[in-house]
């Protein structure tokens, strides 16, 4: 028999599964996380009818027939599966270490905005040239 | 009653966008001016784009919808009968601590709707009596951008030189050359060089967060350290409940401090800036035996003609990284090419499109821009094929005067002191559904032109209430409108409104420029009176 957090673990891992060197959402431990995001009414209710809806064998399920399983729960409780997508969203991409596997694959900097920011090209004046050349284009008025 | 401040000529009530630019006026024009902010400061280590956690505080305490934040100097909003949610902040800085700093300024045909295409009202007042306003305020604001633009008025150089476009802002610009299209860079009340101790903006991204190098400009750095030097005093936790009364004439207003205790601050001179919703608000709050439906509102003109400038928003996804997280949000590029009517589109009136660059990894996730990403097996696909490799454009529409889209006070919602929410109802007209289609149609083109590999849209941005205007609209007809063109009250000639409140049409740009013009002329209107005509003595 599994425990209510074994299911909601998997919940996690089916939401957002493993990419990469980067287990899924409940493998790398976000299910607290989550918990404690859960800190009014309509997000732990939506997780409440989330978990209560998996059936005691969905850990044992495949990939697949995980995923089919949650559609139809998203389709009977549209709503709260969404709370808890964006839940889950939220805790995945504010965790460092998948913060830093986004950065091993694209240019971002993972590390906040501040105070590094970006290097960007000044703006070139040429580009306007052709706008530059056409006539006024705005209503003129008494 | 348990305390009564000193009298004063000015009480502001608001410290925001148009609170602070028009204290700053008064105040170096010699009058005793206070002004009282329900918020504080926002300090620059507090901001959270310093963060790890920096997306997670954007859902939540950072909230640009004071119903999700829920600070303690918030009031509630009833928008449960509104297409579109309300945005705005309550601190010194108002709702620019949140902004996205573009800065255009109303047109010429803006003021004259009904002259030129038959809908709304005119203005009472036209661009040329803003015109040195706008520069003034120009720069103040320290705005970054280039003159020049054949789509406006010629105006001074800009303090600044523009900011960098980026990938994606670039492949759109070319594109519109390639269609022969408008197309400028912003100005923007973003530092692209040094100013004082505050830095040039460094690309970081979510201006929107607040700026912890002072590069995006918001109030709180740009009027009020000059306002307090000239003499304003600012009391922040102070939020107004009340204006006060005897029959036809203002005595000042009464407030809760941060202990709770309920002041009264007499003054000759009320002066209302607490933006469309926050200004409604207080004036409806503010009924008296003599003016049952609300203070200043004899025309029956106070909460109604509520515009929000609906919007909606075009993505192109491409094939290579466009970084599109780094430089400010907002800033980039815009094109007026449907700006002015053409009747042969269907409808009067046109749209701006403003290019937007795109969002951090949580944000590209929870999606806004584009619609959330799928869950499950194609998640990590989809999300390698969007993030950084988006850059949107939104069409941003102009809604016109409607008497029944307005401000009222909520039934049963208060705010923590129990005093009564403001409730908005709000329908988004046809006529701008059908701008924002052909706006949709017209900008997937020049996003596909840009070398897109998806274009995806979204009709109407529900979440895009940051513009909140025309709520106490100027007029020259006292029985049609709330102010004068100077924004001082038809019914009560010492007290005036000076936020976008006034703005009796509203163009399809963002007011933040012309409603802090507006805010400027309405001191010198104030300063430039003899007192006692406005109704008030001198301290
Ligand atoms: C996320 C976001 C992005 C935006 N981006 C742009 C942009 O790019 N360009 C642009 O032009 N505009 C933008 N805006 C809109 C811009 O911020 C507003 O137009 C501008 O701040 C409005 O100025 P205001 O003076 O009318 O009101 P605000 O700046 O909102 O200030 C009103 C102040 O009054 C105070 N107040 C209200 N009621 C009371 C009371 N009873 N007692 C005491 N204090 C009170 C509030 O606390 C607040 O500080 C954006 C807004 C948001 C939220
Ligand atoms: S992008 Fe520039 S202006 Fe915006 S917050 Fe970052 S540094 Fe400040």
């Amino acid at each position: 028999m599994e425990t209510l957090s074994d299911l909601q673990k998997t919940l996690l891992d089916a939401l957002v599964p493993e990419h990469g060197d980067i287990p899924g959402a409940g493998s790398l431990g976000l299910l607290p996380l989550v918990m404690a995001d859960a800190d009014d009414e309509p997000k732990s209710r939506a997780l409440q009818v989330i978990s209560a809806a998996l059936p005691d064998d969905f850990v044992d399920l495949s990939s697949l027939q995980r995923e089919s399983l949650l559609l139809q729960i998203e389709t009977a409780y549209p709503n709260e599966f969404s709370v808890v997508v964006n839940m889950v969203f939220t805790a995945y991409y504010c965790d460092q270490r998948v913060l830093d596997g986004i950065a091993r694959h694209t240019g971002y900097n993972p590390q906040p905005p501040q105070p590094k920011g970006y290097q960007l090209p000044a703006f070139d004046e040429q580009l306007l040239q052709p706008v530059r050349e056409s006539p006024p284009r705005w209503r003129t008025v008494d | 009653m348990s305390r009564r401040e000193e009298p004063v000529d000015v009480v502001v009530v608001g410290a925001g966008a148009s609170g602070g630019a028009f204290t700053w006026s008064i105040a170096r024009q010699g009058l005793k001016v206070v002004c009282l902010e329900q918020g504080g400061w926002v300090t620059p280590e507090t901001i959270p784009s310093l963060l790890p956690q920096w997306e997670r505080a954007r859902a939540r305490t950072h909230h640009p919808n004071p119903n999700v934040r829920k600070n303690a100097w918030d009031y509630p909003i009833d928008d449960t009968d509104s297409d579109i949610s309300p945005m705005l902040y309550n601190a010194v800085g108002g709702s620019t601590i949140h902004w996205g700093a573009h800065f255009p300024r109303l047109k010429p045909s803006d003021f004259r709707v009904r002259t030129l295409d038959g809908v709304g009202v005119d203005w009472p007042i036209g661009y040329n009596d803003l015109a040195p306003y706008f520069e003034i305020n120009d720069a103040m604001m320290t705005v970054s951008g280039l003159a020049g633009d054949p789509a406006n008025p010629a105006r001074g150089p800009r303090p600044c030189p523009p900011v960098p476009l980026g990938e994606g802002a670039r492949r759109i610009a070319e594109a519109y050359n390639r269609l022969g299209w408008h197309w400028w860079p912003v100005d923007a009340a973003i530092l692209t060089k040094d100013h004082g101790d505050r830095l040039s903006c460094n690309n970081c991204g979510p201006c929107d967060l607040g700026c912890p190098r002072g590069s995006r400009t918001s109030t709180d750095l740009a009027y009020w350290p000059e306002a307090l030097a000239a003499g304003a005093i600012l009391r922040t936790g102070a939020r107004v409940v009340k204006v006060t009364s005897t029959p036809g004439r203002v005595t000042g207003v009464d407030f809760v401090d941060e202990s709770g205790e309920l002041v009264h601050q007499p003054a000759a001179n009320v002066v209302l800036a607490g933006n469309g919703v926050g200004t409604a608000r207080l004036l409806l709050l503010s009924a008296e035996d003599w003016c049952p439906s609300g203070l200043a509102n004899s025309s029956d003109q106070v909460g109604r003609n509520l515009m929000f400038h609906p919007t909606g928003m075009v993505t192109g996804v491409f094939d290579e990284d466009l970084s599109g997280y780094a430089g400010p949000f907002a800033a980039s590029i815009v094109s007026q090419e449907f700006y002015e009517t053409d009747r042969s589109r269907g409808f009067v009136r046109g749209f701006q499109a403003q290019t937007i660059r795109s969002d951090g990894p949580l944000g590209t996730a929870l999606g806004g821009y584009l619609p959330r990403l799928p869950w499950g097996n194609r998640h990590h696909e989809q999300f390698s094929s969007q993030f950084g490799h988006t850059a949107s454009i939104t069409v941003t529409t102009e809604d016109l005067p409607d008497p029944n889209n307005r401000v009222t006070l909520a039934d049963t919602l208060t705010d923590r002191w129990g005093v009564r929410a403001p409730k908005i109802s709000y329908r988004v007209e046809q006529r701008c559904r059908d701008t924002i289609r052909f706006g949709i149609e017209r900008n997937s083109e020049v996003l596909r032109e840009a070398g897109a590999r998806e274009v995806l849209s979204i009709p109407l941005v529900s979440s895009a209430g940051f513009h909140l205007l025309g709520t106490a609209r100027m007029g020259a007809d006292a029985d049609m409108s709330v102010v004068d063109a100077n924004c001082r009250s038809h019914d009560v000639p010492n007290l005036w409104v000076i936020d976008g409140s006034v703005f009796p049409t509203v163009g399809a740009l963002n007011p933040t420029s012309t409603l802090q013009s507006i805010a400027l002329r309405a001191a010198d209107a104030l300063a430039g009176r003899e007192l006692a005509e406005v109704g008030g003595d001198i301290v």
